[in-house]
């Protein structure tokens, strides 16, 4: 398998998961949802800021988690204030709640996304771990709601990592006719990410 | 050489493309040049204009080349038009451009500083890579454009048949006489070049440790 491929099946990894994502939520909130993962990239850690495409003084909400074992690292979920009132709505129509006035979301919206955040990135954790025939511990997710900066800089993401990578997943979330659009991002440690190349050529033997 | 190693490996290639352009830069418009590329990144194309942070609706101004041979694809490098206004200013500083008119996205002179610079940077990139990997790659004349950012990501894959689903994507930053302007340099290979960057790579490290 060359790189090419390998980016590819590293994209159809990620499909997976976002196919699961979707049935958790659709069963979760009785609605009809569907993910998709537009793109793969991979990109310089010291890329990322620019990549996200938020200026890094706006806030916004996310969902960092850390994993460690046989592979380690983070998986970064990242919405726009803008799309989780969207999602909140969407998700919450049928509910009567308080809506944020004076909060930038209020406690229903914020527990609302931050589930689906947690659903997002503990089934790409568990996909990956699956596909890759490898045991991961996912430690408890962590949702914030802040300036893009603050949540880099609180977590353990060294932007300015010149020497490594991070898998970028432009991704969009469709429930109910509405589309949402949202950046996933996969951490791994230097190490693991070469286990995930040369472990990749599993996922593809399995098909076959 | 692993995956990550040969993104380094491509990294490190365009880091001496950088040095090139910086000393052509210096010694045609006499002043003093550094570039620098501080990352490499393996995109999908049509988040091209998103990673730029250009949106589709803005006139940028960009120049072009595309290269066949052993290998085929496309070189882009993409300026804002402030930052391309910045660098013809310090370009042209000593040559007493006359009033801007405000008609104008740039005026002729401008355009005509950029125009070089874009041919330097895209030339000296194919020029490196070529010689780098070991490959015959001719080219063609590059192509300048002032137009909207969607409008040149179309032409692009028009007239290069060749560019497939991924390109490399270094972010650069230019310094001209302490002036710091953000450029952003693309290649933008087909498939199987993409794939043939990857396995050439690998040796360009071996014949660097060897001395050859």
């Amino acid at each position: 398998m060359n790189e090419i491929e390998k980016i590819i099946a590293i994209k159809d990894m990620a499909d997976d998961a976002a196919e699961k994502i979707a049935e958790s939520m659709s069963t979760l909130f009785g609605l009809d949802v569907e993910m998709d993962i537009s793109s793969i990239n991979l990109v310089a850690t010291n890329s990322i800021l620019k990549f996200i495409g938020i200026p890094k003084e706006n806030v916004v909400a996310s969902s960092f988690v850390t994993f460690s074992g046989f592979l380690s690292g983070s998986v970064l979920t990242i919405l726009s204030i803008k799309s989780c009132r969207e999602l909140a709505n969407i998700l919450l129509a049928e509910m009567e709640y308080e809506s944020s006035s004076g909060a930038i979301l209020s406690e229903m919206e914020q527990s609302s996304i931050m589930e689906l955040c947690n659903i997002i990135t503990s089934m790409f954790i568990d996909t990956w771990a699956n596909t890759l025939y490898c045991e991961v511990t996912q430690h408890p997710p962590d949702f914030t709601c802040d300036c893009l900066s603050a949540i880099i800089e609180a977590s353990p993401i060294d932007i300015s990592d010149k020497r490594n990578f991070a898998f970028m997943f432009d991704s969009s979330i469709s429930i109910t006719d509405h589309e949402i659009d949202l950046e996933v991002l996969v951490l791994p440690d230097l190490e693991t990410m070469l286990k995930i190349f040369d472990r990749i050529i599993l996922s593809s033997l399995e098909i076959k | 050489m692993n995956e990550v190693e040969k993104l380094r490996e491509i990294k490190r290639i365009a880091d001496t493309a950088a040095k090139k352009i910086a000393d052509s830069m210096a010694a045609m418009f006499g002043r003093g040049v550094v570039m620098r590329i501080s990352a490499v990144n393996m995109i999908t194309i049509e988040n091209i204009p998103k990673f730029i942070g250009i949106s589709k609706e803005e006139i940028v101004v960009s120049s072009y080349i595309s290269f066949n041979g052993f290998l085929s694809g496309s070189v882009l490098c993409v300026l804002s038009i402030e930052n391309a206004r910045e660098i013809a200013d310090i370009l042209l500083a000593e040559m007493g451009e006359s009033q801007r008119d405000a008609r104008l996205i740039l005026t002729e002179m401008e355009q005509s500083s950029i125009m070089e610079l874009g041919n330097i940077i895209t030339s000296s990139f194919i020029d490196t890579w070529s010689n780098k990997l070991s490959f015959e790659v001719s080219h063609d004349p590059p192509t300048f454009a002032c137009d909207y950012m969607s409008e040149i990501i179309d032409t692009l894959l028009e007239n290069s048949s060749g560019v497939g689903d991924f390109g490399f994507m270094f972010d650069s930053l230019l310094s001209v006489t302490e002036h710091d302007v953000d450029l952003e340099v693309l290649v933008l290979p087909d498939l199987s070049s993409m794939q043939k960057i990857f396995d050439s790579v690998a040796f360009t490290r071996l014949e660097a440790s060897s001395g050859v």
